[in-house]
Protein backbone atom coordinates (compact mmCIF):
# COMPACT_ATOMS: atom_id res chain seq x y z
CA UNK A 1 0.00 0.00 0.00
CA UNK A 2 2.72 2.39 0.65
CA UNK A 3 4.28 0.98 -2.58
CA UNK A 4 1.24 2.21 -4.11
CA UNK A 5 0.97 5.64 -2.29
CA UNK A 6 4.88 6.53 -3.44
CA UNK A 7 4.22 5.55 -6.68
CA UNK A 8 1.19 7.92 -7.00
CA UNK A 9 3.32 10.59 -5.76
CA UNK A 10 6.40 10.14 -8.07
CA UNK A 11 4.01 10.01 -10.86
CA UNK A 12 2.27 13.14 -10.01
CA UNK A 13 5.73 14.83 -9.49
CA UNK A 14 7.48 13.26 -12.36
CA UNK A 15 4.60 14.24 -15.05
CA UNK A 16 2.68 12.13 -17.12
CA UNK A 17 5.04 10.79 -19.45
CA UNK A 18 7.03 9.13 -16.69
CA UNK A 19 4.51 6.68 -16.59
CA UNK A 20 5.42 5.15 -19.95
CA UNK A 21 8.50 4.74 -18.34
CA UNK A 22 7.11 2.36 -15.37
CA UNK A 23 6.35 -1.39 -15.96
CA UNK A 24 4.40 -2.38 -13.52
CA UNK A 25 1.72 -5.07 -12.98
CA UNK A 26 -1.18 -5.85 -10.88
CA UNK A 27 -4.83 -4.24 -10.60
CA UNK A 28 -3.77 -2.13 -8.07
CA UNK A 29 -0.71 -0.62 -9.69
CA UNK A 30 -2.89 -0.59 -12.94
CA UNK A 31 -5.65 1.51 -11.15
CA UNK A 32 -3.30 4.00 -9.55
CA UNK A 33 -1.91 4.95 -13.03
CA UNK A 34 -5.62 5.38 -14.39
CA UNK A 35 -6.20 7.29 -11.74
CA UNK A 36 -3.40 9.58 -11.90
CA UNK A 37 -3.80 9.78 -15.51
CA UNK A 38 -7.47 10.70 -15.16
CA UNK A 39 -6.81 13.26 -12.40
CA UNK A 40 -3.85 15.13 -14.52
CA UNK A 41 -5.54 14.76 -17.81
CA UNK A 42 -8.89 16.14 -16.27
CA UNK A 43 -10.75 13.26 -17.16
CA UNK A 44 -12.81 12.31 -14.16
CA UNK A 45 -14.46 9.40 -15.60
CA UNK A 46 -10.94 7.72 -16.07
CA UNK A 47 -9.89 8.66 -12.24
CA UNK A 48 -13.37 6.94 -11.12
CA UNK A 49 -12.70 3.98 -13.02
CA UNK A 50 -9.13 3.90 -12.03
CA UNK A 51 -10.32 3.90 -8.34
CA UNK A 52 -12.71 1.24 -9.07
CA UNK A 53 -9.94 -0.76 -10.90
CA UNK A 54 -7.66 -0.59 -8.22
CA UNK A 55 -10.14 -1.78 -5.75
CA UNK A 56 -11.40 -4.52 -7.87
CA UNK A 57 -9.75 -7.93 -7.68
CA UNK A 58 -12.33 -9.51 -10.32
CA UNK A 59 -10.96 -7.52 -13.20
CA UNK A 60 -7.91 -9.01 -14.49
CA UNK A 61 -9.79 -12.25 -16.32
CA UNK A 62 -10.12 -10.82 -19.79
CA UNK A 63 -13.99 -12.26 -21.11
CA UNK A 64 -14.59 -14.51 -23.75
CA UNK A 65 -15.81 -11.30 -25.89
CA UNK A 66 -12.15 -9.28 -25.35
CA UNK A 67 -10.51 -12.39 -26.33
CA UNK A 68 -12.69 -13.35 -29.32
CA UNK A 69 -12.08 -9.57 -31.05
CA UNK A 70 -7.99 -9.62 -29.95
CA UNK A 71 -8.22 -13.07 -31.86
CA UNK A 72 -10.21 -11.47 -34.64
CA UNK A 73 -7.51 -9.14 -35.12
CA UNK A 74 -4.46 -11.46 -34.93
CA UNK A 75 -6.44 -13.95 -37.62
CA UNK A 76 -7.00 -10.21 -39.76
CA UNK A 77 -3.09 -10.37 -40.11
CA UNK A 78 -2.53 -13.68 -40.53
CA UNK A 79 -5.32 -13.56 -43.27
CA UNK A 80 -3.75 -11.00 -45.55
CA UNK A 81 -0.95 -13.33 -46.76
CA UNK A 82 -3.49 -16.56 -46.96
CA UNK A 83 -5.93 -17.36 -49.07
CA UNK A 84 -8.77 -19.50 -48.15
CA UNK A 85 -9.34 -22.93 -49.38
CA UNK A 86 -12.17 -23.56 -52.18
CA UNK A 87 -12.69 -27.03 -50.53
CA UNK A 88 -16.04 -26.16 -48.87
CA UNK A 89 -16.78 -30.07 -48.83
CA UNK A 90 -13.16 -30.60 -46.71
CA UNK A 91 -13.41 -27.63 -44.75
CA UNK A 92 -17.08 -28.64 -43.66
CA UNK A 93 -15.73 -31.99 -42.62
CA UNK A 94 -12.46 -30.30 -40.98
CA UNK A 95 -15.28 -28.68 -39.13
CA UNK A 96 -17.08 -31.64 -38.15
CA UNK A 97 -13.81 -33.26 -36.19
CA UNK A 98 -13.01 -30.29 -34.95
CA UNK A 99 -16.62 -29.83 -33.58
CA UNK A 100 -16.76 -32.61 -31.88
CA UNK A 101 -12.64 -32.83 -30.01
CA UNK A 102 -13.96 -28.96 -28.95
CA UNK A 103 -17.02 -30.35 -26.95
CA UNK A 104 -14.12 -31.87 -24.57
CA UNK A 105 -12.51 -28.66 -24.30
CA UNK A 106 -14.00 -27.28 -21.24
CA UNK A 107 -15.32 -24.14 -22.95
CA UNK A 108 -17.56 -26.03 -25.65
CA UNK A 109 -19.84 -22.40 -25.34
CA UNK A 110 -17.45 -20.12 -26.35
CA UNK A 111 -19.95 -17.02 -27.10
CA UNK A 112 -19.22 -16.65 -30.42
CA UNK A 113 -18.41 -20.32 -31.47
CA UNK A 114 -15.29 -22.49 -32.62
CA UNK A 115 -14.48 -22.12 -36.16
CA UNK A 116 -11.81 -24.64 -37.88
CA UNK A 117 -11.00 -22.53 -40.97
CA UNK A 118 -9.46 -24.41 -44.22
CA UNK A 119 -6.56 -22.55 -45.55
CA UNK A 120 -4.98 -23.06 -49.48
CA UNK A 121 -1.80 -24.30 -49.77
CA UNK A 122 0.24 -27.72 -49.78
CA UNK A 123 2.48 -26.88 -46.53
CA UNK A 124 1.37 -28.12 -43.13
CA UNK A 125 0.15 -25.44 -40.74
CA UNK A 126 -1.84 -24.67 -38.34
CA UNK A 127 -2.90 -22.04 -36.09
CA UNK A 128 -5.39 -21.08 -32.95
CA UNK A 129 -6.50 -17.57 -32.32
CA UNK A 130 -8.10 -16.51 -28.90
CA UNK A 131 -11.62 -17.01 -29.21
CA UNK A 132 -11.78 -20.03 -30.51
CA UNK A 133 -10.81 -19.46 -34.50
CA UNK A 134 -8.54 -22.18 -35.57
CA UNK A 135 -6.84 -21.97 -39.27
CA UNK A 136 -5.54 -25.17 -40.59
CA UNK A 137 -3.77 -25.30 -43.77
CA UNK A 138 -4.99 -28.21 -46.60
CA UNK A 139 -1.24 -29.48 -46.51
CA UNK A 140 -1.46 -30.51 -42.77
CA UNK A 141 -5.20 -32.13 -43.44
CA UNK A 142 -3.26 -34.09 -46.82
CA UNK A 143 -0.25 -35.33 -44.01
CA UNK A 144 -2.71 -36.82 -42.14
CA UNK A 145 -3.56 -40.67 -42.84
CA UNK A 146 -6.87 -41.15 -40.59
CA UNK A 147 -8.99 -38.96 -39.07
CA UNK A 148 -7.81 -40.24 -35.74
CA UNK A 149 -5.16 -38.13 -36.67
CA UNK A 150 -6.62 -34.83 -38.24
CA UNK A 151 -8.28 -34.98 -34.64
CA UNK A 152 -4.98 -34.93 -33.18
CA UNK A 153 -4.05 -31.79 -34.95
CA UNK A 154 -6.74 -30.17 -33.98
CA UNK A 155 -7.14 -31.05 -30.22
CA UNK A 156 -3.78 -29.53 -29.98
CA UNK A 157 -4.55 -26.61 -31.53
CA UNK A 158 -8.12 -26.38 -29.13
CA UNK A 159 -5.77 -27.05 -26.49
CA UNK A 160 -3.88 -23.63 -26.91
CA UNK A 161 -6.83 -21.59 -26.94
CA UNK A 162 -8.79 -23.45 -23.83
CA UNK A 163 -5.74 -22.87 -21.88
CA UNK A 164 -5.34 -19.28 -23.13
CA UNK A 165 -1.71 -19.50 -24.18
CA UNK A 166 -2.35 -16.87 -27.11
CA UNK A 167 -4.16 -14.36 -24.47
CA UNK A 168 -0.99 -15.15 -21.79
CA UNK A 169 1.19 -14.06 -24.88
CA UNK A 170 -0.46 -10.31 -25.03
CA UNK A 171 -1.23 -9.77 -21.62
CA UNK A 172 2.60 -10.05 -21.06
CA UNK A 173 3.30 -7.60 -23.78
CA UNK A 174 0.03 -5.64 -23.28
CA UNK A 175 0.53 -4.39 -19.92
CA UNK A 176 3.94 -2.80 -21.13
CA UNK A 177 2.38 -1.04 -24.27
CA UNK A 178 -1.22 0.02 -22.31
CA UNK A 179 0.87 2.14 -20.20
CA UNK A 180 2.77 3.78 -22.72
CA UNK A 181 -0.40 4.44 -24.48
CA UNK A 182 -2.41 5.51 -21.85
CA UNK A 183 0.12 7.89 -20.63
CA UNK A 184 -0.16 9.43 -24.59
CA UNK A 185 -3.47 9.08 -24.43
CA UNK A 186 -3.96 11.26 -21.34
CA UNK A 187 -0.95 13.52 -22.05
CA UNK A 188 -3.14 14.35 -25.69
CA UNK A 189 -6.07 15.07 -23.44
CA UNK A 190 -4.52 16.88 -20.81
CA UNK A 191 -2.65 19.46 -24.02
CA UNK A 192 -5.79 19.21 -25.87
CA UNK A 193 -3.95 16.93 -28.63
CA UNK A 194 -5.83 14.93 -31.14
CA UNK A 195 -3.52 11.96 -31.68
CA UNK A 196 -3.77 10.16 -28.29
CA UNK A 197 -7.05 7.65 -29.18
CA UNK A 198 -5.33 7.13 -32.62
CA UNK A 199 -2.25 6.09 -30.97
CA UNK A 200 -3.84 4.13 -28.57
CA UNK A 201 -5.44 1.94 -31.19
CA UNK A 202 -1.66 1.86 -33.55
CA UNK A 203 -0.34 0.65 -30.52
CA UNK A 204 -2.59 -2.19 -30.02
CA UNK A 205 -2.19 -2.91 -33.47
CA UNK A 206 1.61 -3.23 -32.77
CA UNK A 207 0.76 -5.29 -30.06
CA UNK A 208 -1.11 -7.52 -31.83
CA UNK A 209 1.05 -7.98 -34.66
CA UNK A 210 3.71 -9.55 -32.39
CA UNK A 211 1.33 -11.72 -30.72
CA UNK A 212 0.52 -12.85 -34.49
CA UNK A 213 4.16 -13.90 -34.36
CA UNK A 214 3.60 -16.35 -31.20
CA UNK A 215 0.91 -17.88 -32.59
CA UNK A 216 2.10 -18.36 -36.13
CA UNK A 217 5.87 -19.47 -35.05
CA UNK A 218 5.01 -21.84 -32.03
CA UNK A 219 4.82 -21.22 -28.17
CA UNK A 220 7.86 -22.08 -25.56
CA UNK A 221 8.36 -26.19 -24.69
CA UNK A 222 6.19 -26.08 -21.15
CA UNK A 223 3.39 -24.37 -23.13
CA UNK A 224 3.19 -26.80 -26.31
CA UNK A 225 3.59 -29.73 -23.42
CA UNK A 226 0.50 -28.80 -22.01
CA UNK A 227 -1.06 -27.98 -25.06
CA UNK A 228 0.19 -31.86 -26.17
CA UNK A 229 -1.43 -33.65 -22.17
CA UNK A 230 -4.67 -32.10 -22.92
CA UNK A 231 -5.29 -32.90 -26.28
CA UNK A 232 -4.30 -36.30 -25.16
CA UNK A 233 -6.75 -36.51 -22.91
CA UNK A 234 -9.38 -34.45 -24.82
CA UNK A 235 -9.07 -37.19 -27.46
CA UNK A 236 -9.01 -40.10 -25.19
CA UNK A 237 -12.77 -38.66 -23.73
CA UNK A 238 -14.15 -37.90 -27.33
CA UNK A 239 -12.79 -41.91 -28.26
CA UNK A 240 -10.23 -40.72 -30.71
CA UNK A 241 -7.10 -42.98 -30.56
CA UNK A 242 -4.39 -40.49 -29.09
CA UNK A 243 -1.86 -42.32 -30.83
CA UNK A 244 -2.94 -40.35 -33.96
CA UNK A 245 -1.19 -37.11 -32.76
CA UNK A 246 2.05 -39.21 -32.14
CA UNK A 247 2.32 -40.10 -35.49
CA UNK A 248 1.17 -36.84 -37.45
CA UNK A 249 4.40 -35.94 -34.98
CA UNK A 250 6.61 -38.12 -36.04
CA UNK A 251 5.41 -37.42 -40.18
CA UNK A 252 6.57 -33.47 -39.08
CA UNK A 253 9.79 -34.28 -37.86
CA UNK A 254 11.41 -33.42 -41.15
CA UNK A 255 9.24 -30.54 -42.16
CA UNK A 256 8.30 -28.42 -38.94
CA UNK A 257 10.67 -27.80 -35.90
CA UNK A 258 8.90 -24.62 -35.06
CA UNK A 259 6.34 -26.40 -32.18
CA UNK A 260 9.12 -27.89 -30.33
CA UNK A 261 10.86 -31.01 -31.20
CA UNK A 262 8.42 -32.91 -33.26
CA UNK A 263 10.74 -36.06 -32.03
CA UNK A 264 10.38 -35.69 -28.55
CA UNK A 265 7.16 -34.56 -29.07
CA UNK A 266 5.83 -37.75 -30.27
CA UNK A 267 7.73 -39.75 -27.47
CA UNK A 268 5.89 -37.88 -24.43
CA UNK A 269 2.25 -38.18 -26.51
CA UNK A 270 2.90 -41.64 -26.81
CA UNK A 271 3.95 -41.89 -22.48
CA UNK A 272 0.89 -40.01 -22.04
CA UNK A 273 -1.87 -41.88 -24.47
CA UNK A 274 -0.84 -45.01 -22.51
CA UNK A 275 -2.37 -43.39 -19.56
CA UNK A 276 -5.67 -43.02 -20.75
CA UNK A 277 -7.51 -46.90 -19.85
CA UNK A 278 -8.65 -48.19 -22.69
CA UNK A 279 -6.99 -46.32 -25.19
CA UNK A 280 -9.32 -45.67 -28.05
CA UNK A 281 -8.22 -47.51 -31.29
CA UNK A 282 -8.22 -45.59 -34.51
CA UNK A 283 -11.49 -47.05 -35.82
CA UNK A 284 -11.78 -47.98 -39.66
CA UNK A 285 -15.21 -46.47 -39.81
CA UNK A 286 -13.61 -42.98 -39.43
CA UNK A 287 -10.53 -43.50 -41.53
CA UNK A 288 -12.92 -44.50 -44.28
CA UNK A 289 -14.99 -41.72 -44.13
CA UNK A 290 -11.81 -39.09 -43.67
CA UNK A 291 -10.34 -40.45 -47.06
CA UNK A 292 -13.40 -40.27 -48.88
CA UNK A 293 -13.56 -36.62 -47.74
CA UNK A 294 -9.96 -36.00 -49.15
CA UNK A 295 -11.00 -38.21 -51.96
CA UNK A 296 -8.58 -40.97 -51.48
CA UNK A 297 -11.65 -43.57 -51.76
CA UNK B 1 -23.95 -42.91 22.93
CA UNK B 2 -22.41 -45.06 20.34
CA UNK B 3 -25.55 -44.12 18.48
CA UNK B 4 -24.47 -41.02 17.99
CA UNK B 5 -20.93 -41.98 16.77
CA UNK B 6 -21.83 -42.63 12.93
CA UNK B 7 -23.68 -39.07 13.05
CA UNK B 8 -20.90 -37.53 14.55
CA UNK B 9 -18.08 -39.06 11.90
CA UNK B 10 -20.50 -38.16 9.48
CA UNK B 11 -20.82 -34.75 10.32
CA UNK B 12 -17.18 -34.29 10.46
CA UNK B 13 -16.62 -35.93 7.49
CA UNK B 14 -19.03 -33.50 5.96
CA UNK B 15 -17.47 -30.31 7.09
CA UNK B 16 -13.73 -31.46 6.09
CA UNK B 17 -15.36 -32.03 2.04
CA UNK B 18 -17.18 -28.49 2.51
CA UNK B 19 -13.53 -27.05 4.00
CA UNK B 20 -12.03 -28.26 1.19
CA UNK B 21 -13.99 -27.10 -1.44
CA UNK B 22 -13.05 -23.62 -2.99
CA UNK B 23 -15.97 -21.07 -4.35
CA UNK B 24 -15.13 -20.10 -8.28
CA UNK B 25 -17.29 -19.16 -11.01
CA UNK B 26 -18.58 -20.48 -14.21
CA UNK B 27 -16.38 -19.04 -17.09
CA UNK B 28 -19.00 -18.92 -19.64
CA UNK B 29 -22.48 -19.00 -20.19
CA UNK B 30 -24.90 -22.14 -21.14
CA UNK B 31 -22.37 -24.43 -19.57
CA UNK B 32 -23.58 -28.15 -18.94
CA UNK B 33 -23.64 -29.53 -15.62
CA UNK B 34 -22.58 -32.97 -15.87
CA UNK B 35 -23.93 -36.33 -14.43
CA UNK B 36 -20.34 -37.92 -14.54
CA UNK B 37 -17.25 -36.66 -15.52
CA UNK B 38 -16.99 -36.80 -18.63
CA UNK B 39 -17.73 -33.99 -21.95
CA UNK B 40 -20.51 -36.68 -23.30
CA UNK B 41 -22.41 -37.13 -20.02
CA UNK B 42 -26.48 -36.12 -19.62
CA UNK B 43 -26.13 -32.33 -18.49
CA UNK B 44 -28.07 -32.09 -15.04
CA UNK B 45 -28.51 -28.59 -15.37
CA UNK B 46 -27.48 -25.66 -17.60
CA UNK B 47 -25.31 -22.82 -15.90
CA UNK B 48 -24.89 -19.09 -16.72
CA UNK B 49 -21.74 -17.87 -16.85
CA UNK B 50 -20.49 -16.33 -13.19
CA UNK B 51 -22.75 -19.03 -11.55
CA UNK B 52 -20.75 -19.43 -8.20
CA UNK B 53 -19.89 -23.24 -7.42
CA UNK B 54 -18.11 -24.63 -4.35
CA UNK B 55 -15.55 -26.91 -5.90
CA UNK B 56 -14.01 -30.12 -4.47
CA UNK B 57 -10.53 -30.29 -5.64
CA UNK B 58 -9.62 -31.83 -9.41
CA UNK B 59 -9.40 -35.30 -10.77
CA UNK B 60 -8.46 -36.30 -14.46
CA UNK B 61 -9.72 -32.53 -15.34
CA UNK B 62 -13.08 -32.66 -13.91
CA UNK B 63 -14.39 -31.58 -10.61
CA UNK B 64 -17.20 -32.57 -8.71
CA UNK B 65 -18.64 -29.24 -7.60
CA UNK B 66 -21.88 -27.89 -5.99
CA UNK B 67 -24.01 -25.19 -7.56
CA UNK B 68 -24.37 -22.44 -4.89
CA UNK B 69 -27.92 -21.11 -5.39
CA UNK B 70 -29.93 -24.34 -6.46
CA UNK B 71 -27.67 -27.24 -4.52
CA UNK B 72 -27.19 -28.95 -7.54
CA UNK B 73 -24.19 -31.33 -7.60
CA UNK B 74 -22.37 -32.66 -10.64
CA UNK B 75 -19.16 -32.34 -12.78
CA UNK B 76 -17.78 -29.30 -14.19
CA UNK B 77 -14.58 -29.29 -16.74
CA UNK B 78 -11.41 -27.50 -14.86
CA UNK B 79 -11.54 -25.62 -17.71
CA UNK B 80 -15.22 -24.25 -16.93
CA UNK B 81 -15.00 -22.69 -13.50
CA UNK B 82 -12.23 -19.89 -12.63
CA UNK B 83 -11.39 -17.89 -9.33
CA UNK B 84 -12.58 -14.67 -10.23
CA UNK B 85 -15.98 -13.30 -11.85
CA UNK B 86 -15.38 -12.10 -15.49
CA UNK B 87 -16.10 -8.47 -15.75
CA UNK B 88 -14.93 -6.61 -18.29
CA UNK B 89 -12.98 -3.29 -18.04
CA UNK B 90 -16.33 -2.29 -20.34
CA UNK B 91 -18.83 -3.30 -18.38
CA UNK B 92 -16.51 -2.56 -15.13
CA UNK B 93 -17.16 1.23 -16.21
CA UNK B 94 -20.40 1.60 -17.67
CA UNK B 95 -21.10 3.88 -15.02
CA UNK B 96 -18.92 6.47 -16.62
CA UNK B 97 -19.11 8.73 -19.47
CA UNK B 98 -18.04 7.67 -22.99
CA UNK B 99 -14.46 6.62 -22.09
CA UNK B 100 -15.78 3.33 -21.25
CA UNK B 101 -14.11 2.32 -24.69
CA UNK B 102 -10.85 3.83 -24.38
CA UNK B 103 -10.64 2.32 -20.75
CA UNK B 104 -11.60 -1.23 -22.21
CA UNK B 105 -9.03 -0.32 -24.73
CA UNK B 106 -5.89 0.81 -22.92
CA UNK B 107 -6.44 -2.14 -20.25
CA UNK B 108 -7.59 -5.18 -21.25
CA UNK B 109 -6.94 -5.37 -25.39
CA UNK B 110 -9.66 -5.09 -27.84
CA UNK B 111 -13.22 -4.88 -28.94
CA UNK B 112 -15.95 -4.12 -31.36
CA UNK B 113 -15.43 -0.54 -31.48
CA UNK B 114 -10.96 -0.56 -31.32
CA UNK B 115 -11.57 -3.42 -34.53
CA UNK B 116 -13.84 -0.56 -36.30
CA UNK B 117 -11.49 2.04 -35.80
CA UNK B 118 -8.82 -0.50 -37.13
CA UNK B 119 -11.28 -0.75 -40.28
CA UNK B 120 -11.95 2.46 -41.01
CA UNK B 121 -8.26 3.43 -41.09
CA UNK B 122 -7.71 1.15 -43.95
CA UNK B 123 -5.64 -1.35 -41.35
CA UNK B 124 -5.90 -5.19 -42.52
CA UNK B 125 -9.77 -4.36 -44.12
CA UNK B 126 -8.65 -7.15 -46.55
CA UNK B 127 -7.65 -9.94 -43.75
CA UNK B 128 -11.06 -8.42 -41.70
CA UNK B 129 -13.17 -9.20 -44.87
CA UNK B 130 -11.14 -12.89 -45.39
CA UNK B 131 -12.04 -13.12 -42.02
CA UNK B 132 -15.92 -12.46 -41.91
CA UNK B 133 -16.48 -14.59 -44.75
CA UNK B 134 -14.58 -17.40 -43.20
CA UNK B 135 -16.69 -17.15 -40.30
CA UNK B 136 -19.72 -16.88 -41.62
CA UNK B 137 -19.50 -20.08 -43.09
CA UNK B 138 -17.60 -22.50 -40.66
CA UNK B 139 -20.37 -21.03 -37.73
CA UNK B 140 -22.09 -23.58 -36.95
CA UNK B 141 -25.01 -23.55 -34.03
CA UNK B 142 -25.27 -25.79 -31.30
CA UNK B 143 -22.15 -28.30 -31.80
CA UNK B 144 -23.71 -30.46 -29.45
CA UNK B 145 -26.45 -31.64 -31.48
CA UNK B 146 -25.46 -30.84 -35.01
CA UNK B 147 -22.44 -33.46 -34.68
CA UNK B 148 -24.58 -35.95 -33.13
CA UNK B 149 -25.02 -38.23 -35.86
CA UNK B 150 -20.82 -37.68 -36.93
CA UNK B 151 -20.61 -39.11 -33.30
CA UNK B 152 -22.72 -41.50 -33.65
CA UNK B 153 -21.42 -42.93 -37.16
CA UNK B 154 -17.85 -42.80 -35.97
CA UNK B 155 -18.62 -44.15 -32.43
CA UNK B 156 -17.39 -41.31 -30.75
CA UNK B 157 -18.45 -39.69 -27.83
CA UNK B 158 -21.37 -41.64 -25.75
CA UNK B 159 -21.11 -43.50 -29.10
CA UNK B 160 -18.27 -45.13 -28.22
CA UNK B 161 -17.41 -48.93 -28.45
CA UNK B 162 -14.12 -49.89 -29.39
CA UNK B 163 -11.04 -49.59 -27.05
CA UNK B 164 -7.80 -51.66 -26.21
Amino acid sequence: MRDLMLQKALLRAGGVLSLSALLLSGCAETGALMEVAGEMSGQKSLAKAGKSFQRSEEVNEFSEDEKYYTGRTVAANLLAGEDASDNDDLEAYVGKVGQTVALASGKATLPQGWHFMLLKGDEPNAFACPGGLIFVSEGLVKLCESEDELAGVLAHEISHVSIDHPMQAISASNRTAAFASLASFAYEKATEGKEGAKMLTDQFNSVVKDVAKGVTHGYDRKKEKEADANAVRMLAETGYDPRGLKRVLERLKKSDASHGDPAQRAADVEALAYESEPVPKTLSVRTERFKKALGRD
Amino acid sequence: MKKFVPLVLGLVLSASLHAEATKQYVTLDNTRLLSKPTAFAKPKAILKQNAVVWAEPAKGGYVKVRVDDTDAVGYLSVRAIQKSKTKSMAKASRSSDASAEEVAAATKGFNKQIEADLRKDGKNEGGYDKLDKLEKRTTVEDPQSNTESFREKGQLGEFQKGAE
